[in-house]
């Protein structure tokens, strides 16, 4: 039966990619028409041109077909974009071979091996105060709200990052989506301006999220948000990783995995940024700016 | 009676004028459609090419029909330049010597930051790095690309320059400051940057940007360059192309191109800048 399972895999994905020496990679994406995971791919292929390239979108491959396939491959390391490609490595892929994902949210709900590594989804609390500090001189006091349980550590940590470069943060916990509002109203007019971080308990519905947007446009409060997603919902500052980089990153930390130079935290923050500013917003806010930070902002909207 | 030679006389008189008018508006130095500003530096802190190519064409375009063309791949840039006599292009003052080694290319104006035409990058590290032989192997984030980011920071260390700079691993980053913030994270052990950048971050974050350390740095070198390929006869659209670029500090518009990359203004490029680029 796993002859069967052999042949359909290599069927539905091809002959065996050739084989490059002693290390060789296969890159799992789990979905390569996503711009995201397109550029992270790039990205890899940057420094390691000539992996096998599995589009899992496209390629519906069953546990059985997929263990079949990289027992077949061999790689010494699988790059895995997404969350589905992650699950589906660290499920198929035998022990001993090194797997590094990127593009996963909140990695922290998985359970890694040693022989798993990663680049984090979340640009970390200091590079995101050191833009917004950067391109806002006169801001003081952010909000943000918050739920103990997913982002208690982080707003402790967040919070002391910002006093270091004389901003505070406003925080305010909650339990339940339905507490979002009311608190979101009380706080808006203690802060300069609201952090939005990603935790489900606060934007736990779409309609509480473009609520909380609106409330937040309603009293000329900046938005500062951690997706380009939210731009069409007004965001002020979107402030992500930037993908290609993730993947150059993603391809230096298999390289070293593989080498055995790997640092002792498997998980790195993204080190590349790319801001969304909307210029609009700005504007009607009278949000005292610093025009000599244009340069750092990657697209400029007027909405 | 229609008089022939007088209808012969006007017939030929069309074409003459015709030629008449086009001799006339070739003097004037009517821009052409490919005329305009070619932009390619790798070096440069700017993300997103679409936004200024949107600004930039709607500003020159009130002066005349100019186009304005970034370059995100050296090949485009240099093989459309190579086709393009009247060009004026904007690159940066180590790319400028490499092109001025290839082609007859003459520098009009130069950038300037802070009242400033130069400036130095310098090689930015963690506190564990105490001299360059410590970089040996050790990964640098840079906003410039592999080779002249190996190129200048093997210049930099000088003696043994060569061989630790390509001993180090590159991650390549978006923007200055991003290289900047991976030393602080520790995602990388030293970070290719200005001094421009760093002293903008130390304002901002003391506490986190303090701890870092200039390991070395560069000499002055020029910043970006406007520049004309070199031509036998004068091109007066050419000439104006050059000072709406030097007058664009004097617009809000203006001013706000400059500051998206990174610029405070255009300024005539003098003797002495000349032959530093040489």
């Amino acid at each position: 039966m796993r002859v069967i399972y052999f042949v359909v895999a290599v069927v539905l994905l091809g002959l065996p990619g050739p084989c490059r020496g002693a290390e060789k990679a296969v890159v799992l994406n789990s979905n390569a028409a996503l711009k995201r995971y397109a550029e992270v791919q790039d990205g890899i292929l940057e420094s390691l041109p000539g992996p096998r390239i599995v589009d899992l979108e496209t390629k519906h491959l069953d546990t059985r077909q997929m263990e079949d396939f990289l027992l077949g491959e061999s790689p010494d390391v699988v790059f895995s974009i997404g969350g589905k490609a992650m699950q589906v490595a660290s499920m198929a892929l035998p022990a001993g071979k090194k797997i590094v994902f990127t593009s996963v949210i909140n990695w922290q709900r998985f359970r890694l091996s040693d022989d798993m590594f990663g680049i984090a989804n979340e640009v970390p609390p200091l590079m995101q105060l050191t833009l917004y500090r950067e391109l806002f001189p006169k801001l003081r006091n952010i909000g943000v709200i918050y739920s103990r349980e997913y982002n208690n550590e982080w707003f402790e940590i967040a919070s002391q990052r910002a006093e270091e470069m004389n901003l505070h943060l406003v925080g305010r916990t909650v339990h339940h989506p339905h507490e979002v509002l009311e608190i979101l109203k009380d706080l808006l007019p203690q802060v300069d301006a609201v952090w939005v971080t990603a935790d489900p308990v606060v934007l736990g519905t779409t309609e509480i999220t473009q609520e909380f947007f609106r409330v937040s446009e309603a009293q000329k409060k900046p938005v500062f948000a951690y997706s380009a997603a939210f731009n069409t919902l007004g965001a002020t500052v979107t402030l992500a990783p930037d993908d290609t980089t993730v993947g150059r990153q993603a391809a230096l930390l298999g390289n070293a995995a593989l080498s055995g130079k790997a640092a002792t935290e498997h998980v790195q923050p993204p080190a590349g940024t790319f801001i969304t500013l909307n210029m609009g917003k700005v504007k009607k806010y009278g949000i005292p700016f610093n025009v000599d930070s244009l340069n750092l902002i990657n697209e400029i909207t007027e909405r | 009676m229609t008089d022939l030679h007088s209808t012969r006389r006007r017939s030929r008189r069309i074409p003459c004028l015709l030629a008449a008018g086009f001799v006339l508006l070739s003097w004037c130095g009517a821009a052409r459609a490919e005329e305009g500003l070619y932009f390619y530096d790798p070096e440069s802190s700017i993300s997103n090419y679409v936004a200024l190519k949107d600004k930039v064409t709607a500003y020159i375009q009130k002066y005349g029909q100019y186009v304005f063309q970034p370059f995100s791949h050296i090949e485009d840039f240099e093989a459309t330049l190579s086709k393009s006599p009247t060009a004026t292009f904007l690159v940066s003052s180590w790319h400028f010597k490499l092109l001025g080694q290839v082609m007859q290319i003459d520098p009009v104006l130069v950038a300037q930051i802070g009242g400033k035409t130069s400036q130095r990058k310098i090689l930015v590290v963690n506190p564990d790095i105490g001299s360059a032989d410590q970089l040996k192997g050790k990964k640098i984030a840079s906003a410039s690309k592999d080779v002249s980011t190996r190129d200048m920071v093997s210049r930099m260390i000088g003696a043994s320059g060569a061989d630790i700079s390509q001993s180090t691993i590159i991650l390549r980053v978006p923007k200055d400051i991003d290289a900047l913030m991976s030393v602080a994270l520790g995602i990388a052990d030293a970070a290719l940057s200005t001094e421009n950048s760093f002293s903008k971050l130390g304002v901002v974050n003391p506490a986190q940007f303090g701890r870092m350390k200039i390991l070395v740095t560069s000499e002055n070198q020029s910043l970006p360059i406007v520049a004309t390929m070199v031509q036998s006869t004068k091109n007066s659209s050419q000439d104006k192309l050059v000072s709406v670029l030097k007058d664009m500090r004097q617009s809000p518009e203006g001013v706000e191109i400059l500051k998206m990359m990174g610029l405070d203004a255009f300024e005539p490029i003098d003797a002495k800048e000349k032959r530093n680029l040489r």
